[in-house]
């Protein structure tokens, strides 16, 4: 049974985008992922929280943009022009986080990802799903429902 | 002059005078009447002037087409015909083939040939008319003519005019008889006067002769017996105030020296007889005086020997007269001081001659002390030929410093033009480096937006499951080129960076450089003025060389003449010496007496000591001399023909 559960897992392959974000690598699943752009400046909204940088038009679609080193609580960052937008799908909600760049592409398996550790908190639990540690790195990957304002907001 | 009496003398001169008035009387007639033929000549000349107006007027009238030309000519005959002047002045008209056109007193002649016209004396009167006219257009012409109503021919003086328009000739004349006829008169007064000036004259002359002969002639013969001795003549003429009187007088002082002479003579004969007795008596007092000048004089020549033989302590016993006590006195006094002066002098002699040996011996001193000082001059004269090489090299050298400095200056401000160029050449670079950058960074830009771009391809890919995974192998490969282009663009971009700042740094190099070039030409320029003034300073140092080279040859020419002039001191002090023992020897012939001897005799030992001196030094002064001829090239030759010139005869010269 465990192995079968193994080599289920072990079966079960998925695809993650690597990125950076200051000095540490985060990933978030590809099929979360809409695509990846250039860093565009936003158009800062009014009484926002401070990790939101705005919004931009995707398109003719407006995409709220979120800090994602000042969501995760690691200081704001100064976009430049080599800084760049994943714009990720979470449930109906669209977003774009910026981060400072986009390392590769990941191919894993599930048995690859291994649980955040019990001694942080829930909170850290539900911001990092799992750590991923590969090739001397390790690459935390991101809980996207945590991360968008309204989930924040529902699970307040 | 002489030969001639006065009276004779004095006739001949007034008849020159009367001569030179009668000829000066004659000659100014003859000017006067010359005189009245000239201005009678003029006054023809004038009228004829006055008739060739007159054809001129009427000439005119034929040029102007108002006449032709035979009216013209008649008119003008016509015009002429009646004109008179004085009593009997008419014109007459002729051509130059002698042909008579118009003569107013004589019409027959009117229209006919007068070539064969002559006067009494031959003269072709009309012919002479035609050449006159010919040869110089107008003139005189004199002949024999007769009178109107006479028959006999007289002088006429005639002026004749050619009018060469016509050919015509026109003549007028007037007769001479009345000038030569008051030419006679005035002769024949001035005769008749003059006649009576010399008779006057004459008779004047023969008084005067009279006055003057006759009173000499009186004097003489008075003068004539006073030389014969005949004292008691007459002196005449001894009152009269001239030149005869002033005689007579000195005749008269002769006369009166002749008679007191006559006195004079008596009165010496009676005195030569009172002459006579006194000489006798004289005689036999001059027999007793000659005895006893016999005696004194015996003595005094007894003395005098003795004096010769240079016996100086002789003197005179015997007894004289005592007139002659005196001349005995005398001697005596002479002969003793005599003896005093001579041992004066022996002693001063001896002064002299240790005198002598002391000038000798400084003489050779000096003498040795002008060769040295020629010897250093020498060697001051070669010491300043060496500096003047030295200072010669120095200017040269200084020369070529500068031509060298200027060279370098050449070369550093070519450095400097060199430099700017490199700067520039810097800036260019720089800026193709930024060029560079910008199209490094767009390489860059367009690798991370491949890279971008080769995301979204995988996450497409990757969305589409199985029938995406070949495309998200192009995809990763693509990723992966982005990424090598990425980390090239950053490698160049780091490079470019590197290159950048080296080029700064070359820049900053090369204009230290310059700068350093720029005080190497300010540097090079500060060492061409120090130069410049090593070589002025030079050229003055040569300059003052040059002067002191013709002090040094000035004073070794002084000094040759030093050397010249110490040798024949020396050769004269030496002959000085010998001099002193010479009249030291003379001396010695004198007897002086005791205590004189004596000194004399000690004396003579010093003497032939001392003597033997200059032998000794005299040949000195001959090894000296090749040292001073080779004294420097200036002064040497003079100093050569100084030098040579004393020394072989120099000796006995002195």
């Amino acid at each position: 049974m465990s192995e079968q559960f193994n080599r289920r897992a072990s079966d079960r392959r998925r695809e993650l985008i690597a990125f950076r974000v200051g000095e540490q690598e985060f990933c978030v699943d590809i099929m979360s992922v809409r695509e990846i752009r250039g860093w565009t400046p936003a158009t800062p909204l009014p009484h926002a929280q401070k990790f939101m940088r705005g919004v931009i038009n995707l398109r003719g679609t407006v995409l709220p943009i979120i800090d994602l080193s000042a969501r995760l609580g690691f200081g704001f960052t100064t976009p430049e022009a080599r800084h760049v937008i994943i714009v990720v799908r979470v449930g109906e909600q669209e977003a774009g986080l910026l981060v400072d760049a986009v390392c590769d592409i990941l191919g894993v398996t599930e048995d690859m990802l291994q649980p955040t550790p019990n001694v942080a908190s829930e909170t850290v639990r539900s911001f990092i799903r799992g750590i991923l540690a590969v090739e001397g790195r390790m690459i935390g990957e991101i809980g996207l429902e945590r991360i968008l304002p309204e989930k924040e907001a529902e699970a307040a | 002059m002489n030969a001639f009496r006065i009276s004779t003398r004095l006739y001949a001169l007034v008849g020159l005078t009367l001569v030179i008035m009668v000829s000066a009387m004659g000659f100014a007639l003859l000017q006067e009447h010359e005189k009245l033929v000239d201005e009678r000549k003029a006054m023809l000349a004038a009228m004829n002037e006055n008739a060739v107006h007159i054809f001129q007027a009427y000439q005119e009238k034929e040029a102007s087409g108002a006449l032709t030309r035979e009216e013209a000519q008649s008119l003008a005959m016509e015009a002429i015909r009646p004109m008179r002047y004085q009593a009997d002045g008419y014109f007459f008209i002729t051509d130059m083939n002698e042909n008579m056109l118009m003569h107013p007193v004589r019409p027959d002649m009117d229209g006919t040939n007068q070539s064969g016209m002559e006067d009494p004396t031959g003269k072709r009167i009309f012919v002479e008319f035609g050449n006159t006219v010919e040869a110089e257009g107008k003139g005189f012409v004199d002949y024999l003519w007769p009178k109107p109503g006479l028959e006999e021919p007289v002088l006429k003086l005639s002026h004749v005019q050619g009018f060469a328009p016509w050919g015509w000739i026109v003549g007028t004349g007037v007769y001479a008889d009345d000038l030569d006829a008051m030419f006679y008169d005035n002769a024949m007064i001035l005769g008749s006067v003059m006649l009576i000036g010399i008779l006057l004259t004459l008779v004047a002359a023969y008084a005067v002769v009279r006055s003057v002969v006759h009173p000499v002639n009186a004097l003489t013969s008075v003068m004539g017996r006073l030389a014969s001795g005949d004292n008691s003549v007459e002196i005449p003429a001894i009152n009269r105030k001239d030149e005869i009187g002033d005689m007579a007088k000195a005749v008269l002082v002769f006369k009166e020296a002749a008679i007191e002479k006559i006195r004079l003579e008596g009165e010496t004969e009676s005195a030569r007889g009172a002459a006579d007795a006194e000489r006798s008596r004289n005689e036999s007092e001059k027999a007793r005086k000659a005895e006893e000048d016999h005696v004194a004089i015996g003595a005094l020549a007894a003395g005098l020997s003795a004096l010769a033989n240079g016996d100086l302590t002789h003197r005179i016993t015997a007894t004289f007269s005592p007139e002659a006590q005196r001349l005995k006195d005398d001697f005596n006094t002479t002969a003793q001081q005599l003896q005093d002066t001579m041992v004066t002098i022996t002693s001063a002699i001896e002064g002299m001659r240790s005198g002598t040996g002391e000038i000798s011996q400084a003489a050779d001193d000096l003498s040795r002390r002008t060769e040295q000082q020629a010897a250093s001059l020498e060697e001051t004269a070669a010491a300043l030929d060496e500096i003047t090489a030295t200072v010669k090299k120095t200017a040269e050298g200084a020369h070529q410093a500068s031509q060298v400095t200027d060279q370098a200056r050449v070369g550093a401000e070519k450095s400097g033009a060199v430099v700017r160029e490199a700067v520039e050449a810097m800036a260019q670079i720089e800026k193709s480096s930024q060029q560079i950058g910008q199209i490094i960074g767009v390489i860059d830009e367009i690798a991370f937006q491949t890279n971008l771009l080769a995301l979204n391809a995988g996450v497409e890919a990757a969305r589409a499951g199985d029938a995406g995974k070949g495309f998200a192998v192009v995809a990763s490969e693509v990723r992966a080129l982005a990424q090598r282009s990425a980390e090239a663009a950053k490698e160049i971009k780091d490079l470019i960076s590197t290159s950048t700042q080296q080029v700064d740094q070359g820049v900053d190099l090369v204009g230290q450089t310059g700068s350093a070039l720029d005080k190497i030409v300010a540097q090079v320029g500060e060492i061409t003025g120090l130069v410049t003034e090593i070589a002025a300073s030079a050229r003055e140092q040569s300059t003052g060389l040059g002067e002191v080279n013709t002090a040094v040859n000035q004073m070794d020419q002084v000094t040759q003449q030093n050397a010249a002039m110490v040798e024949q001191s020396t050769a004269a002090s030496h002959h000085l010496a010998q001099e002193a023992d010479e009249l030291a020897r003379l001396m010695a012939k004198f007897r002086l007496g005791n205590q004189a001897g004596a000194k004399a005799a000690s004396r003579k030992v010093a003497v032939a000591a001392n003597s033997s001196a200059p032998v000794a030094a005299a040949p000195k002064p001959q090894a000296a001399r090749p040292t001073l001829k080779t004294v420097s090239a200036g002064g040497g030759q003079a100093a050569a023909l100084l030098a040579v010139q004393p020394q072989d005869d120099g000796w006995e010269e002195f």
